[in-house]
């Protein structure tokens, strides 16, 4: 998967590169207008991440030459502006994401798997981790072949954690993918713990692996590797 | 007491001051320059009597002489005149007249054909007392006409010159610096009124620019600090990555992680206000304030069951035309409101009519004043989680909608009532 990364904050930049480079992307990156331009016209992109604000062009233009080259390709916006007429105007263009600043890398990298796994909807794509399998279009899940029930936010806090694996996710990025960015409750964090352990119990039962580590309190990880 | 009334009463009370002195004072004089006339007059006649006297002429319209005592005849010396006022009876029979009458009386002593003489001669003084009455009565009259000529005056003049004063001065009542509007002002040809009105122009627009600057300012200082913010959050996430971080430095990381976040959430909540405030949400539709409802319920579920709560709710399928984020916004403010400040086996009540949203729910009293509910970084609680902003941003959505919002608390049970009308009070039963 190729992926253009659009942020003129160089610092912001790295560290979304550095988060994506580890999931098997290929990851190009472009500071300004002039240099996202020249690569999007040059080269062909699955992904392109872009920064709405650029100090010398607007991404909505960026946006429109990305669809012009190849509408194929998956454009996540990301602003700081939290305004619902960018928001509006973005898709209405073509875009198919739009996440503001300042967002969890996890985050980032779950709407990009997101996107990826939408624009390649042709092929049966599961997404598989070991004995465990989720299948995107139909929301089931299996372990060693049978399936196991599981709630809405459970099933999206596997998805995010397989997503996401070998990472550390912490408790707010987890809180706030399940339940949105608007909730400000400190419950949450105990309900992250309610869901995990019944996430645990369903995939165990099955013969599942515990793949689920906990980080001194910090937040979690989904992992086969033994620490 | 208008400015009016208090220069009218000085007025008043001026005129009758300078009315008593000057009717005092019309009344010595006159009374003076009358006397002297009259004594004038007498002098006259004392003077005819003596030259009759001396040429022999009968004196016949005078009452008979008497002869004087000896005592009285060498009392004074020759040409002595003396003048004073005198009460005589005055009786006319078959008139019924029987009364006192002021008079003026001048006694001169003379000696004429070498005998001497006591001419005695007076005047009526009534007609003169009569006179200088009139004339006081009259000044009287004259002030009272002026006065009631002054009043009608002043009242014109109130409304008419003053007219444009008060005209601007209910403006300036209403005047708010969200308006974007400049004032309007009502021109007056009096210069001190034009100077005022200039006045209050220049003031008004320096604050309302002021306050645009400053909403501006707010503004974009929250939107360039989003991008520190998430500099700072990818980097601690991408540290937290690394292997080989111990316990303590993770603590202290996930100390610094938890900060930024605040930071960050303090700083959405603030440019959310902000935009409210700058009525950036000013596109209305049709909004369900029922789906809304059930919507935000849905995605609160975790955290009623959690608390296991009951919740009540009588929601009617009136539409509500609004802003549709700002709707959402406030119900879901709200409901997290009514379940944060709730307590266990607690209840939430959810009632949606036709003019009111009414979210009651079950909770500790309420510590410090209600006034303050509603002031940015007043907060009840101590927890951390919560940033004294929720019921701020009710109040500002309810603020740029017109609604009004009550609170009001009744056996442990808080209500929170947004009406679909103007104005707000706060109550505390």
């Amino acid at each position: 998967m190729k992926i253009l990364i659009v942020e003129d904050e160089v610092e912001l930049l790295d560290s979304m590169a550095s988060y994506l480079k580890n999931e098997d992307f290929i990851c190009e990156k472009a500071t300004s207008f002039f240099d996202a331009e020249d690569k999007i016209v040059s080269f062909k992109y699955d992904i392109v991440i872009l920064d709405i604000t650029l100090p010398d062009g607007s991404g909505i233009d960026l946006l429109k030459l990305v669809k012009e080259q190849n509408s194929k390709t998956g454009v996540l916006i990301v602003s700081a502006k939290n305004s619902l007429d960018d928001k509006l105007k973005g898709l209405d263009l073509g875009a198919d994401d739009y996440i503001t600043k300042p967002f969890h890398l996890a985050e980032l990298n779950s709407r990009v798997n997101s996107l990826i796994r939408r624009r390649n909807f042709d092929g049966d794509e599961f997404i598989e981790f070991n004995e465990i399998r989720v299948d995107p279009s139909s929301k089931e899940v299996t372990v060693h072949g049978k399936p196991i029930e599981l709630t809405k936010k459970e099933y999206n806090l596997l998805l995010y954690f397989i997503t996401n694996k070998n990472k550390v996710l912490t408790k707010e990025s987890i809180a706030e993918h399940l339940w949105g960015d608007d909730i400000e409750m400190a419950d949450s964090y105990d309900f992250i713990y309610t869901h995990m352990g019944n996430l645990r119990k369903k995939i165990n039962k099955l013969g599942g692996n515990n793949y689920l580590q906990t980080m001194y309190g910090l937040g979690y990880k989904f992992t086969d590797t033994l620490k | 007491m208008k400015l009016i009334e208090s220069t009218s009463r000085t007025y008043l009370w001026l005129s009758i001051v300078i009315f008593l002195i000057s009717a005092g004072m019309l009344i010595v004089v006159l009374t003076v320059v009358m006397n002297n006339r009259l004594d004038e007059q007498l002098r006259y006649s004392k003077d005819v009597i003596a030259k009759r006297i001396k040429y022999d002429y009968p004196l016949t319209l005078f009452d008979e002489p008497k002869e004087l005592n000896e005592a009285e005849q060498f009392k004074f010396p020759n040409d002595t005149i003396i003048y004073k006022d005198t009460l005589i009876l005055r009786n006319i029979e078959g008139e019924g007249v029987n009364e006192f009458e002021k008079y003026r009386q001048l006694t001169a002593y003379e000696t004429l054909h070498s005998i001497r003489y006591k001419i005695v001669a007076r005047n009526s003084l009534v007609r003169n007392q009569d006179f200088i009455w009139v004339i006081v009565v009259s000044s009287f009259i004259i002030i009272i006409l002026l006065l009631i000529g002054l009043w009608i005056l002043n009242t014109y003049i109130s409304k008419k010159l003053w007219h444009p004063f008060y005209t601007n001065i209910n403006r300036l009542k209403n005047f708010s610096v969200q308006d974007q509007e400049p004032i309007k002002l009502e021109k007056s040809n009096i210069e001190e009124f034009q100077e005022l009105n200039e006045s209050i122009r220049n003031l008004t627009q320096k604050l309302q620019s002021d306050f645009s600057n400053l909403k501006e300012f707010s503004e974009n200082a929250s939107h360039e600090m989003q991008t520190p913010l998430a500099i700072m959050q990818s980097k601690i996430e991408l540290l937290l990555q690394s292997d080989n971080i111990n316990q303590e430095q993770s603590e202290q990381l996930q100390s610094i992680y938890q900060a930024g976040k605040r930071l960050s959430k303090l700083n959405k909540t603030l440019l959310l206000l902000a935009k409210v405030e700058n009525q950036q949400f000013s596109t209305k539709e049709e909004v369900s304030f029922k789906d809304l409802i059930e919507k935000q319920l849905e995605n609160y579920e975790d955290f009623i069951l959690n608390k296991n709560i009951t919740v009540r709710k009588e929601l009617s399928d009136h539409i509500i035309s609004t802003n549709i984020i700002l709707a959402d916004t406030l119900v879901s403010n709200l409901l997290s409101n009514s379940i944060k400040h709730n307590i266990n086996n607690g209840t939430i009540s959810i009632v949606f009519s036709e003019n009111q949203l009414i979210f009651s729910n079950t909770g500790e009293q309420l510590r410090g004043d209600p006034e303050n509910l509603f002031n940015r970084f007043k907060k009840q609680s101590t927890r951390k989680d919560s940033l004294g902003l929720g019921l701020a941003i009710i109040k500002q959505i309810c603020d740029v909608n017109q609604w009004q919002l009550n609170y009001s608390c009744k056996d442990k049970l808080h209500t929170l009532s947004v009406s679909f009308t103007n104005t707000t009070t706060i109550k505390n039963d």
